[in-house]
């Protein structure tokens, strides 16, 4: 399969696009999408830049995989399901060369340039953070935890549902955490087998024990069963109560 | 819910070991001192190696935490790549069980698979288990020994410490512009790297002089650049109020700019450079042209 380099968008242009874009509506936004910007383009040098017919199938699968959402902006509750089928899609399709996907301007030039109108779709509120390319931007997000979970992403756990959004920021928005990826899916793996009644409180008090070891500890030397067992034995210890 | 303890070990000395210089080397091509905190060259499809050599005084080390022979200590070399959000161990090697070793170590990256910005941090761990009482090591992964300070190194933008950009200015209505700096001020703990993006003009008649430096008008351009750039960085942490302090982490904004603002121009926190705009505009901007070095 081969990779491609995606267009940059720079933040000042991304900046201005932001501003243009604030009254349209999903249906106008839709409407203005393109596969190019004057102000972006792809890294120099490194690799091959990802022709139109990418950027199409790109544009095409993800608002596919939304289409049951397509056009009620998603409530919070709605969230999860629509980043999972996201990150589904764009792992499916995009074949990123990976250090591209470290660039922000190539996130802003999907949510602002290729996809604005499922962009918004997923963050009404229009929030810069979203809509930038930085690390919570909306398609960067999905794209990073579907990379680091894989299948995990879409399993259900022993309560019949799969990672919410509370857990996954636990394990994600801890950076220290997610950026060893046996351990951020041995927390999603013990996360979702757990039986307990407050499933997020629990994850809330297992990230923070595993991170309080990390310190002293380097969990990136352990085989998987060790990390596991880690784990496992943080989680324990949480149920146990104090 | 429970509360967390954690009990405290013993670590060794920093006698004990030796940790050499870095090298590194990019393709087929030479081996290099890594003296700066950038690599040139470096692309997508480049594999670069890095290497350094480490001697320990095994015996001096097993006994400072007090792991007798046969059990497993190694050597790693912890890659740790924020913008990829990886971490992983790019070398092991097992220490002997006493006596002096000298180990050399060696880091592959393969192409693709880091971007902007790397660390690099030597320890020794334990392998195994150790079963012994606090305060001595007994977890597998303890971390007996760690460089001081682990090592930083941007992998892009040209002339390393500012990540460049060419773009098309006039496509953003600034077609006489040559550059832009743009900061992104709200995090002070965001990696520099990802937080300021220098952006030249592609449609600029100057690009090319600009870019390749070897002329007098290039570097006049470069030299104009660098003063630019600075004084902006400063000024507009300053008017965001942006919280630098001294021990932030290596390569965040704000450890950057502390740096420029207490080495190179002498002050000691942002709200000086705000006083200063006020008060005494010109000795500041004077400051900022002689901590350029504008023109010399």
């Amino acid at each position: 399969m081969s990779a491609y380099l995606y267009p940059r968008l720079p933040r000042p242009a991304a900046r201005q696009l932001l501003k243009v874009q604030e009254g349209l509506s999903l249906s106008e936004l839709r409407s203005a999408a393109r596969t190019s910007h004057p102000a972006a383009a792809p890294a120099p040098t490194g690799g091959r830049p990802a022709p139109d017919d990418v950027l199409e199938k790109v544009a095409s699968s993800v608002r596919h995989a939304c289409g049951e959402q397509w056009p009620a902006e998603a409530s919070r509750a709605q969230g999860a399901t629509l980043d999972r089928a996201v990150g589904r899609a764009l792992i499916d399709n995009l074949q990123i060369i990976r250090p591209d996907a470290a660039n922000e301007g190539v996130w802003s030039f999907l949510s602002l340039v290729l996809l604005p109108d499922i962009a918004v779709l997923r963050f009404p509120d229009r929030a810069e953070s979203r809509l930038l390319g930085g690390p919570r931007n909306v398609f960067r997000r999905p794209w990073e935890r579907r990379v680091v979970l894989g299948d995990l992403a879409d399993r259900s756990g022993n309560n019949g549902q799969a990672l919410g959004e509370d857990e996954l920021v636990n394990i994600f928005e801890r950076s220290r955490l997610a950026r060893s990826h046996e351990l951020a899916r041995a927390l999603a793996e013990n996360i979702l087998s757990v039986d307990v009644g407050n499933r997020s409180e629990y994850a809330r008090e297992l990230t923070k024990h595993v991170k309080r070891q990390l310190g002293a500890f380097n969990v990136d030397v352990l085989d998987p069963s060790a990390v596991r067992s880690l784990v496992a034995e943080a989680g324990s210890r949480v149920t146990a109560g104090p | 819910m429970s509360t967390i303890t954690a009990y405290p070990y013993l670590t060794a000395p920093e006698e004990v070991w030796s940790p050499g210089p870095w090298f590194y080397s990019l393709g087929e091509g030479p081996r290099t001192h890594l003296a700066h905190d950038f690599i040139n060259g470096w692309d997508y499809q480049a594999q670069l190696e890095l290497a350094c050599e480490v001697a320990i005084d095994v015996g001096a080390l097993r006994s400072s935490v007090r792991i007798s022979r046969g059990h497993d200590l190694d050597l790693i070399v912890l890659v740790d790549c924020p913008a990829f959000r990886e971490r992983w161990v790019g070398f092991r090697a097992p220490l002997t069980d006493s006596g002096e070793q000298v180990i050399s170590c060696g880091v592959s990256l393969p192409p693709a698979s880091i971007a902007e910005r790397i660390s690099l941090e030597r320890q020794v761990v334990l392998r195994g288990e150790h079963p012994a009482p606090p305060p001595l090591p007994s977890r597998k992964g303890s971390i007996l020994l760690r460089d001081a300070r682990s090592r930083s190194v941007a992998v892009e933008g040209d002339g390393g410490r500012f990540p460049v950009e060419l773009v098309d200015l006039s496509a953003m209505g600034y077609p006489d512009a040559l550059w832009m700096l743009d900061v992104d001020t709200s995090d002070a703990d965001r990696a520099f790297l990802a937080a300021v993006r220098l952006y030249v003009n592609s449609s600029h008649d100057a690009k090319s002089d600009l870019l390749e430096a070897g002329t007098p008008r290039g570097r006049d351009l470069v030299s104009a650049m660098g003063w630019d750039v600075l004084r902006q960085l400063v000024v507009r942490s300053a008017i965001s109020g942006l919280d630098v302090r001294p021990d932030q982490e290596e390569g965040t904004l704000g450890a950057v700019v502390w740096s420029l603002l207490h080495n190179r121009l002498g002050y000691d926190q942002l709200a000086d450079i705000v006083a200063a705009l006020e008060t005494t505009a010109e000795d500041l901007e004077s400051r900022f042209q002689s901590a350029a070095g504008l023109f010399t």
